[in-house]
């Protein structure tokens, strides 16, 4: 009962006033929103690809027609290639790629140029370009190949060449692909990752009351009164526990009601995911929060646990990009597990399929809130608060 | 003088403080490391060898009189393709009657992807005609992204045959058919974005980017211990002293930023020793870029405590303005998105982080120059407003 009382003031505290609502609730949550939205656009998955075509000549042609036919590539021409890496400094694409001079010699002969491939920071799309690329190269050189022993060495090499080009370019056999949508949503893992991250900032924040608690002494207050020490810390983290709930409700209502994101999860399902990542983020701060005796450090310090745990934790970029050892290291932040079941329930698992990796989020909270009640006792830290 | 003495003060009772020696020291490097490792497969390129084999599910024509354990019977060069050492490492081939039980296997996660192949396909592609193949794509984004890649590299492939023997005609047959040659020879190279030819990895780029965030993050200190004197009452007794409010004020901001620069070199120099991260060659411009860093740093959470009354406000406003900025600068990942990109000129972290990769790249230093204007502009700006905020709040209980 006395944990209701402290979690009520709790609430109340924090949310209960005009300024509270407005710092707490509504100006995260539409920062956090508008994230979801801007990252869910369809111009998030397509790989902007910048070019600069040295050759300009047959085969060249041919290759940027089949890659531009490829689903998901944008291309972009350049003069040279300064404008090209210009263009990639400054982000305006996320890969280049320069088809040396003598290209189509090349093919011709079979002694083909190597393409050059640049990127600011190596991403799946570098190597799926990589791929495309070097499949597509392969294939000409061999059709060129082909000419070579089929119509000998004649003048009529060229338009020939041009004429198989054609007839490959017409794609008469190729692939259907099925959408029975039984894989995630793409570009779901970027939007988690960074809902993910700004969670953990705003929660960080919400514990911090706690920690003021303490440096005011309110706490010693408290422990005064005929509550239990447990009472004392269930309440607290009740509070936070149901700022944080509504947090991530008005973020999900907002992303997907307002700003028209649909991640393609039940909104209970995705709510609950997300509640147990807050549990997690919320002992993270709490536990950062006890074991640094400053309590003023202690907030920043957590904000700077964020980055990491987030980059191990696959936010930025598929875990499956890292080394092994990194990989089993990502089992130890709650950020892959939050990721890998809001990705199976995309991929329309049930409640039932994400038992395991919510079952290891509740487990984390659980050990990190205790180490985090060290923050609820009111003896250290005191004097030199 | 007196300036001096609380700066020196500030200086020594930050790295006393065991929170700020980890921030300081500690999670910079930890950071860099998990950039280095994490990423470190990446320059390499051999991401997709973590993937785990495929279980592929093949729904073949006729198969109905066939007994079921049957080998896969397709021609085309697809016996040749499916049997050779690169494919079978990355999938394992299993074949079914229908397409209904592929996709009952997929929903189930026993199949990781499905393959039908319509009962006349031999026959269309010889004869010239359209073929198709129905691709089914099961709950794993990364399996069905490597066996999508294999089946469509397959079906190019006899796309591109049959093109050929349409355009040069039945001659050619012979050597069309089943000419799955050199695998191994590669005809793309990974280029450097240096100028001078050096190489340069993704690894520069974060760490730059890791840079301005610490840097930025050096404000937040700033901002505490300007709040914390009030709190503690200390600043009262202060006042009482024969020292000017500015020279306390500057006082404080004076060792922050020395800190900060204490923060930038460990940062530079553990990366250029430990991980060989090139900077460039222009060092001086590096050192004026972190100087500008940092006083934009400084000035912005000085202009926030100062307006917000609140020291928890001020802080948690401090660090959303720094995430955010860093966000929209593509400090966490580069954002190949029109409106971040627009919004991201906006920040000091872009221009920053645009100086320190023209740097990494070997850039003119003019150009470089260019970057650090519109810094400066930035950082002019900032303390115009931190000025303005001082005179107009002030800084006394």
């Amino acid at each position: 009962m006395s944990s209701l009382t402290i979690a009520w003031n709790v609430i109340r505290r924090t949310i209960g006033t005009k300024k509270g609502l407005l710092g707490y609730i509504l100006l995260p949550c539409v920062v956090i929103s508008l994230v979801i939205a801007l990252l869910g656009q369809e111009e998030m998955t397509l790989s902007q690809i910048a070019y600069v075509d040295r050759d300009q000549g047959l085969a060249s042609a041919f290759l940027l027609e089949e890659l531009a036919d490829k689903p998901g590539y944008t291309l972009k021409e350049y003069e040279d290639d300064a404008a090209m890496k210009d263009a990639l400094l400054s982000k305006k694409a996320a890969i280049g790629f320069a088809i040396p001079a003598g290209f189509t010699e090349g093919v011709r002969s079979g002694r083909v140029p190597k393409l050059q491939v640049y990127d600011l920071v190596t991403s799946e799309a570098t190597f799926t370009l990589r791929i495309n690329l070097d499949g597509l190269v392969r294939g000409m050189a061999a059709s060129a190949g082909m000419i070579k022993t089929a119509a000998g060495e004649d003048e009529r090499d060229n338009a020939v060449l041009a004429n198989v080009y054609r007839e490959t370019g017409k794609h008469r056999v190729t692939a259907i692909d099925q959408e029975l949508r039984l894989y995630p949503k793409e570009g779901l893992s970027t939007v988690t990752g960074f809902t993910l991250l700004f969670l953990m900032s705003l929660i960080s924040s919400s514990v911090t009351q706690i920690v003021e608690d303490r440096s005011k002494r309110t706490m010693a207050r408290i422990y005064s009164a005929p509550v239990r020490a447990w009472e004392i810390a269930a309440g607290n983290f009740l509070g936070s526990f149901i700022v944080g709930v509504i947090q991530i409700a008005v973020v999900l209502m907002l992303s997907r009601w307002v700003l028209r994101y649909d991640a393609g999860i039940p909104l209970h399902l995705h709510f609950i995911v997300l509640a147990a990542f807050m549990l997690v983020a919320m002992g993270i701060a709490s536990a950062a929060a006890g074991l640094i005796r400053n309590p003023q450090n202690a907030g920043m310090l957590n904000n700077l646990i964020i980055t990491p745990t987030c980059m191990i934790g696959g936010c930025f970029w598929p875990i499956s990009f890292m080394p092994e050892y990194m990989q089993k290291a990502a089992n130890f932040v709650p950020q892959k597990w939050t990721i890998e079941a809001i990705e199976l329930l995309s991929s329309g698992s049930s409640l039932k399929g994400v038992v395991a990796p919510l079952l290891i989020l509740v487990l984390m909270a659980f050990v990190l809130l205790i180490i985090g009640s060290a923050i609820l006792r009111p003896s250290e830290g005191q004097s030199r608060a | 003088m007196k300036l001096w003495t609380i700066a020196w003060f500030e200086l020594r009772m930050l790295t006393r403080t065991r929170a700020v020696l980890l921030n300081l020291f500690l999670l910079p490097m930890v950071l860099i490391f998990i950039l280095g490792n994490a990423l470190s497969s990446n320059f390499k390129g051999e991401a997709e060898a973590s993937v785990e084999q495929a279980r592929v599910m093949i729904v073949e024509p006729n198969t109905e009189r066939m007994p079921a354990k049957e080998e896969i019977k397709a021609g085309l060069g697809l016996r040749e393709f499916l049997n050779s050492p690169e494919i079978k490492q990355r999938m394992q081939v299993e074949k079914t009657a229908s397409r209904e039980e592929a996709v009952e296997a997929l929903t189930r996660g026993e199949a990781d992807f499905a393959v039908v192949i319509p009962p006349d396909f031999e026959e269309r592609v010889t004869a010239g005609k359209e073929a198709h193949w129905e691709l089914i794509p099961g709950k794993d984004s990364m399996k069905n992204y490597v066996v999508q890649m294999i089946f469509h590299a397959y079906l190019d492939e006899v796309n591109r045959m049959q093109a050929a023997i349409i355009a040069l005609g039945p001659r050619g047959i012979g050597e069309a058919m089943g000419t799955m040659n050199g695998l191994e020879e590669t005809y793309v190279e990974t280029a450097t974005l240096n100028e001078g030819g050096e190489t340069y990895s993704a690894f520069q780029y974060y760490a730059a980017a890791m840079l301005i965030m610490f840097l930025l993050y050096s404000g937040l200190s700033a901002s505490i211990s300007l709040s914390e004197e009030k709190r503690k009452k200390t600043l009262y007794r202060l006042n009482s002293m024969p020292v000017s409010t500015l020279e306390i004020f500057m006082g404080k901001i004076a060792g922050n930023s020395l800190v900060a620069y204490l923060q930038a070199a460990v940062i530079i120099c553990g990366t250029s020793w430990f991980y060989g991260v090139d900077w460039g060659s222009h060092l001086w411009l590096l050192i004026l870029t972190c100087l500008l860093v940092v006083i934009a740093s400084m000035m912005l959470s000085v202009i926030i405590t100062l307006l917000t009354q609140s020291p928890a406000v001020a802080r948690s406003a401090v660090v959303t303005v720094i995430v955010v900025m860093t966000f929209l600068s593509g400090g966490f990942q580069p954002l190949p998105m029109e409106i971040i990109q627009r919004m991201g000129e906006f920040t000091v972290n872009h221009w920053a982080l645009q100086a320190i990769l023209r740097l990494m790249l070997g850039a003119d230093p003019a150009e470089v120059m260019h970057y650090l204007m519109m810094l400066g502009l930035f950082c002019g700006l900032l303390l115009a407003a931190g000025i303005v905020s001082y005179r107009k709040v002030g800084y006394h209980e």
